[in-house]
């Protein structure tokens, strides 16, 4: 239950502070759909997912929800809040279809490991394969509960921003993590 | 070059079957003609011939995907159709070279194994990734190539009838094997002694 609790905790917070921090980027360009080219808060989602599991679900719904509310609140589409489940569900799925098929399942991934393609073959597949699923279906449930028209080149749009931000994020993480770790800010935990 | 002649007159003769089958069936009624992209076997075919052949299939299975249109109900296409087929080519390419670099599983099965999960990881997984990336890339070449808007409806449509049309074909496929197999129509050495 403390698990949890630090866990929602963290998660929410981190989740929160990325999405508004690439949502109050994107607010000030003219063109706010170029930001939709780098989507910081997919990382999030594949990240926490992936090292936390279920236990960070609750706390990445909320994170969103909230995020999109304070942001976007009055965008005139009823069922907006509906994206966010799909795009996580997009996550869930692609760590379980990855999980169930074995692929370079490797239990011990840590993000203070070299950085090198086979330790990060599971996360850049959840990556890959939760862009493709997200940007189908978050898509879908848009169009078809707010009775809009989306077509292809923002399909393709969701995709690689969702890629390009899932990365960003992750290097983001791991140049942040070494730098604690470098300076000894986790001697204790050791 | 013996075998290679073999494969693709095989994989060519093959996919325009079901291709000429899924057509005839799909465009009997014009105006629901879009209810057979839900099950569209021809995908069957990349998959599982890319799967079986490699690299060797591909000149068939791109000969099969512009023949079959030309041949059989040209009317019914858009402009720069070839084009798409090369993007539903590579979307299959792309999956298994992805999977192969994943080491997912190793691919040294046969359709006369019995079914089940394990054995079939890996045409699975091939035709998830395939159909997603086709029904986005190929979707996207055709609308940009013809300045038409392809809605998400047609791209969700294209993703289920990959999945359930590669199902079919796969399945059908696999009841006739094991029935050669079982009626010993065919001397047939088993992996499974």
């Amino acid at each position: 239950m403390k698990n949890l609790f630090q866990i929602s905790i963290s998660v929410f917070i981190i989740t929160l502070l990325v999405c508004s921090f690439w949502a109050s980027i994107i607010q000030g360009s003219h063109t706010t759909w170029t930001g939709s080219f780098a989507y910081l808060p997919h990382g999030c989602k594949v990240i926490f997912f992936c090292f936390f599991g279920y236990r960070a679900l609750p706390a990445l719904l909320s994170a969103e929800l909230t995020c999109h509310y304070l942001e976007w609140h009055n965008n005139g589409l009823a069922f907006f809040y509906s994206a966010s489940f799909t795009s996580l569900a997009s996550v869930v799925i692609a760590v379980e279809i990855l999980k169930w098929s074995r692929v370079s399942l490797d239990n011990n991934i840590n993000l203070y490991s070299k950085l090198n393609l086979i330790n990060y073959k599971f996360i850049l597949l959840v990556i890959v394969l939760s862009a493709l699923f997200s940007s189908i279906f978050t898509n879908l449930t848009l169009a078809t509960f707010n009775d809009i028209a989306i077509n292809v080149p923002v399909i393709v749009r969701f995709f690689v921003g969702d890629i390009v931000g899932s990365l960003i994020f992750l290097f983001a993480l791991i140049v942040i993590l070494r730098v604690l770790l470098t300076q000894n800010y986790f001697e204790s935990l050791k | 070059m013996k075998y290679f002649i073999q494969v693709t007159l095989s994989v060519y003769v093959a996919s325009m079957l079901v291709y000429t089958l899924w057509s005839y069936i799909t465009f009997q009624t014009l105006d629901q003609g879009w209810v057979g992209s839900l099950v569209y076997l021809p995908h069957g075919c990349r998959v599982l011939f890319y799967c079986f052949f490699g690299f060797r299939a591909l000149p068939a299975l791109y000969l099969a995907e512009i023949t079959g249109p030309a041949l059989v109900w040209e009317d019914q296409y858009l402009s720069y159709w070839g084009f798409a087929s090369i993007c539903s080519l590579l979307s299959v390419v792309i999956a298994v070279e992805v999977l192969k670099w994943s080491s997912v599983s190793t691919f040294t099965y046969s359709l006369l194994k019995k079914i089940n999960f394990a054995n079939y990881k890996f045409l699975i997984f091939v035709i998830i990734i395939s159909a997603l990336i086709n029904s986005i890339f190929t979707n996207l070449i055709i609308g940009a190539l013809n300045d038409i808007d392809i809605n998400i409806i047609v791209v969700t449509r294209f993703f289920i009838g990959d999945m359930f049309g590669s199902v079919v074909f796969i399945t059908w496929l696999m009841i006739m094997f094991n029935m050669i197999r079982d009626r010993r129509l065919y001397p047939i050495q088993d992996d499974n002694p």
